[in-house]
């Protein structure tokens, strides 16, 4: 089957450009945006929403959510999972993996991300709403990824939620982001303000072992590191932290949550030459983006990764039961 | 810090009394002394441990506050009490600066060993032959002066011992801990992966082994099977094969034969009493068993559980695994020193001074003071001194014979009493709080457990694994020989010269020590059920009679 449509709007890698919302959605935008910011991001391409939307068309996917009925739903998201890829799609995919794979220096390992265009602006959040799935590790694994995150933009969630934003939410379309995983050795969320007072000369560090979700989700009391205006640690509180969330080592599992030795719960999760660092690269990216920022990380293999940027936010920011795992 | 060695002797029939004027609790450690000590050994091994316990201890941050020893019907009763804090702030002051000064010793362990203890220790036991050498032409004077450096040298290696014992237990407790907090399982998965470690131990063992074989291959194994232990020297020394057996035999204890059954100064050695190791080459000739061949098992086995360990960490975070990394490398000296201070210290410090000893019991029967050379352990150390240190008592041989008589009928009703487990105050149970009391519970076992059936008798778990057969009770390492292939051992405690046994016993059981104590140890080794910690095993149990062993639970079923 050949295309109408340039090949390079098809893939685009994140780490190389700064890539339009509508093509990779509003994850792939943001991720291209920290890395021509200069942010170390892991590396990273898209799927666009074209690749989506050549796919629907050929297995007569409907474009708008109006045009469907919710006992339509599981049919198609049936019909998105079992469709055999078109071979030039699945060369691609193929391509861009194996590119991926050959310049990874961290792991094996790639997360696949559903990126859809309506997502993650100041006004409203599908963040949660569409999958993600970790630790992935070959072709095979990688196209049902794929295949998974297009067909969860036909969730009955993502559905009503379409039907509800109106006409312009409507557009169905979604871009996937395959990125190297990061394997965690200490996971860290920073506000680039006090998330108090909003004093913005003051930076705030939380960060714990392993995966981020542990730090995101409130599963453990974490480090919280206080950063002044200078750049310099003037606070470092230690928290118990007792869990934490790691790769599965079994595969088709995602992650799991286990134990964290007495020794190294009270030990700090960073060294204070690791917040620093942590703390300049915030400010840097936050000033860039012109907005106080909650941006989220890791440092895995003695390296700084920057994983997500969005803008402090107290309504919008997600929590608990999100299906989404940020790591 | 108070010392004091106290040394009584009771009328006989027994009373079991502390000295008036010391409170508190003395303990009777039933697993590395089950049976009273002689005189001698009290006079010199109490004082020597009275220093050099503290002296480690303090040396760690973790002071005593009371150490005594004294013997009671020649049975020994230790006090060692740390330190009390006055205060919770001072309390977390001492917690602080002992987990500080331990983590530095912890990471020192092998450092420490190489570069300072052992050149130390062999300096020691080289001075020790070297005196004993000198005892035959020396001087009353000379001698007085030999007995105040081997008193000197006694209390440096029981020093030592402690300085190598307290982070080499906590290292290996803290290694136990970290494993089973990340991977579950129990006591026994973790210490596979310190098995295999080489040591003198592994060697001597090793080399008894090989004895065995050479004596097959020159067709004497009938010989050494067939004939009671005591007849096989004259037998071996008949023939040519015998006697080229003997001189390899010779040579080898030479290297690995200055030690002896138990901790006492009076017992003789392997060197003196060449029964004890043909017994044990007599031991791997009827069970086949091969002790090289079981090491490199027991070292692929680390391996594998080492390899298996590091994959299942591979998706931790890095600091996860460092710790990992750190605490194996320091519980893996642990296991070897376990091993290499105990041949050492334990056996070859205490044969050395045996020799020395009893080299001055020649020089006494000489003199005609004694009437057998190993009489000399009947007497006290300074009774020995003052013999030479005064000629008047020198003279006195009649009161010396007499006190000598008077002491073996001692020691032989003393064998047949049973000392209670402590004196004084009755034991209080220890904070759980600090690792190095877990270690020390685990190694010596804690108090008895209660079995809820009348067939039973709970211990700790040792070495999992379950097996029934008949038992094999033995009180002494002599009755221990007797031990067929298939047995299963009962004991009141093993220590390092009964490890051949574990290549023979189906099964052991002993009354004394828990999961960290040396017989679980060794037991683990050679891949047997262990039951450790059973009080009142070698009473209740009787040879010959079929019992059920369960190493994982602990649990011993007596049947019949």
């Amino acid at each position: 089957m050949a295309f109408a449509v340039d090949p390079d709007d098809l893939l685009i890698w994140l780490t190389r450009s700064t890539a339009e919302r509508a093509l990779v959605g509003g994850k792939g935008a943001s991720l291209s945006q920290l890395a021509a910011l200069g942010a170390p991001v892991p590396a990273a391409f898209a799927l666009t929403t074209r690749v989506y939307q050549e796919f629907a068309s050929a297995i007569a996917i409907p474009e708008r959510a109006s045009q469907v009925t919710d006992a339509d739903l599981p049919g198609i998201r049936e019909r998105i999972q079992q469709a055999p890829l078109p071979p030039a799609i699945e060369a691609l995919i193929t391509s861009g993996y194996e590119t991926l794979r050959h310049g990874q220096t961290c792991s094996s390992a790639v997360a696949v991300r559903s990126s859809a265009t309506a997502e993650d602006s100041a006004e409203c959040s599908f963040a949660g709403l569409h999958d993600t799935i970790l630790d992935v590790r070959d072709v095979e694994t990688l196209i049902g990824a794929v295949k998974q995150c297009w067909a969860s933009l036909w969730s009955d969630r993502a559905v009503s939620y379409r039907r509800a934003g109106g006409f312009a939410a409507d557009e169905a379309a979604i871009g996937v982001v395959v990125q190297e995983l990061v394997p965690s050795d200490v996971s860290f969320v920073v506000f680039t303000a006090d998330p108090v007072s909003n004093d913005g000369d003051v930076l705030m560090i939380t960060a714990s072992w392993g995966l981020g979700e542990a730090v995101v989700s409130g599963l453990v009391v974490p480090d919280q590191i206080v950063i002044d205006v200078d750049g310099l640690v003037t606070d470092y509180k230690i928290g118990d932290k007792h869990l934490m969330i790691i790769p599965a080592d079994k595969p088709g599992q995602c992650t799991r949550e286990v134990p964290v030795p007495k020794a190294l719960r009270s030990l700090p999760a960073l060294t204070h030459e690791q917040a620093m660092d942590i703390g300049r690269t915030a400010r840097s990216i936050a000033s860039q983006l012109g907005y106080k920022a909650d941006i989220e990380g890791a440092i895995a293999r003695g390296s700084l990764y920057i994983l997500q940027a969005r803008p402090i936010t107290t309504l919008t920011r997600p929590h608990g039961n999100q299906v989404e795992v940020n790591a | 810090m108070v010392i004091e060695m106290e040394n009584e002797t009771k009328a006989f029939p027994e009373a079991w009394e502390k000295p008036a004027h010391l409170s508190g609790t003395f303990h009777q450690d039933a697993m590395h002394f089950p049976n009273p000590l002689s005189p001698l050994a009290n006079s010199s091994l109490n004082p020597a441990f009275a220093v050099g316990l503290p002296t480690a201890a303090q040396e760690l941050n973790a002071p005593m506050a009371n150490a005594h020893i004294f013997a009671c019907n020649w049975y020994r009763f230790e006090q060692f009490d740390r330190a009390e804090p006055k205060s919770e702030a001072e309390a977390r002051a001492f917690h602080e600066q002992a987990e500080a000064t331990m983590k530095v010793e912890l990471g020192r362990l092998g450092e420490r060993w190489h570069q300072e203890h052992l050149p130390a220790i062999r300096a020691i036991l080289s001075r020790l032959a070297e005196a004993e050498g000198e005892i035959q032409r020396a001087s009353a004077a000379q001698i007085v002066a030999i007995i105040d450096e081997a008193e000197a040298a006694h209390r440096e290696l029981w020093t030592i011992h402690f300085r190598i014992a307290f982070p080499m237990l906590l290292g290996m407790q803290l290694f136990d801990e970290f494993y089973q907090e990340v991977f579950g399982g129990t006591d026994g998965d973790s210490h596979v992966l310190l098995l295999g470690v080489e040591s003198e131990s592994m060697k001597a063992a090793i080399g008894l082994s090989d004895l065995a074989n050479s004596a097959r291959d020159l067709d004497l194994e009938p010989a050494l099977r067939e004939n009671p232990a005591d007849q096989l020297l004259s037998i071996l020394g008949a023939t040519e094969p015998g006697r080229k057996f003997l001189v390899a035999l010779d040579a080898y204890l030479d290297e690995y034969g200055y030690r002896q059954d138990l901790f006492d100064m009076a017992s003789p050695t392997w060197r003196e009493d060449r029964t004890i190791p043909l017994a044990n080459i007599r031991n791997y000739l009827v069970t086949g068993r091969e002790a090289r061949a079981e090491y490199e098992s027991r070292k692929q086995s680390a391996e594998a559980a080492t390899k298996a360990a590091r994959e299942q960490l591979a998706s931790y975070p890095e600091a996860i695994r460092g710790q990992f990394e750190g605490m194996l490398g320091i519980a893996r000296v642990g296991s070897f020193l376990q091993e290499e201070h105990n041949f050492y210290i334990d056996q070859q410090g205490l044969a050395r001074l045996h020799d020395l000893y009893l080299s001055i019991g020649r020089r006494l029967v000489q003199e005609g003071v004694l009437a057998e050379a190993d009489d000399v352990f009947m007497l006290l150390v300074d009774e020995l001194r003052n013999l030479f240190a005064n000629p008047d008592a020198m003279a006195q041989t009649d009161f010396v014979r007499a006190l000598v008589q008077r002491r073996h009928e001692e020691m032989e009703i003393a064998k047949t009493l049973t000392p209670p487990p402590f004196l004084g105050d009755p034991p209080q149970e220890p904070p759980a709080g600090d690792p190095m009391v877990r270690a020390m519970g685990r190694f010596f076992g804690g108090p008895p457990l209660q079995s809820a059936a009348s067939d039973q008798l709970q211990g700790n778990p040792g070495s999992r694994g379950t097996v029934s057969g008949k038992a094999r009770v033995a009180r002494t390492l002599d009755e221990a020989m007797n031990l067929q292939p298939g047995e299963i051992l009962v004991a009141v405690t093993t220590m390092p010269p009964w490890t051949p046994l574990f290549g023979i016993a189906a099964a052991v059981v002993t009354e004394t020590g828990g999961p960290l104590s040396h017989c679980a140890i060794v037991a683990r080794e050679y891949g047997i059920p262990a039951v450790v910690g059973a009080h009142g095993a070698t009473s209740r149990i009787a040879t010959g009679q079929t019992i059920s062993v369960d190493g994982g639970t602990g649990v011993v079923t007596l049947h019949e």
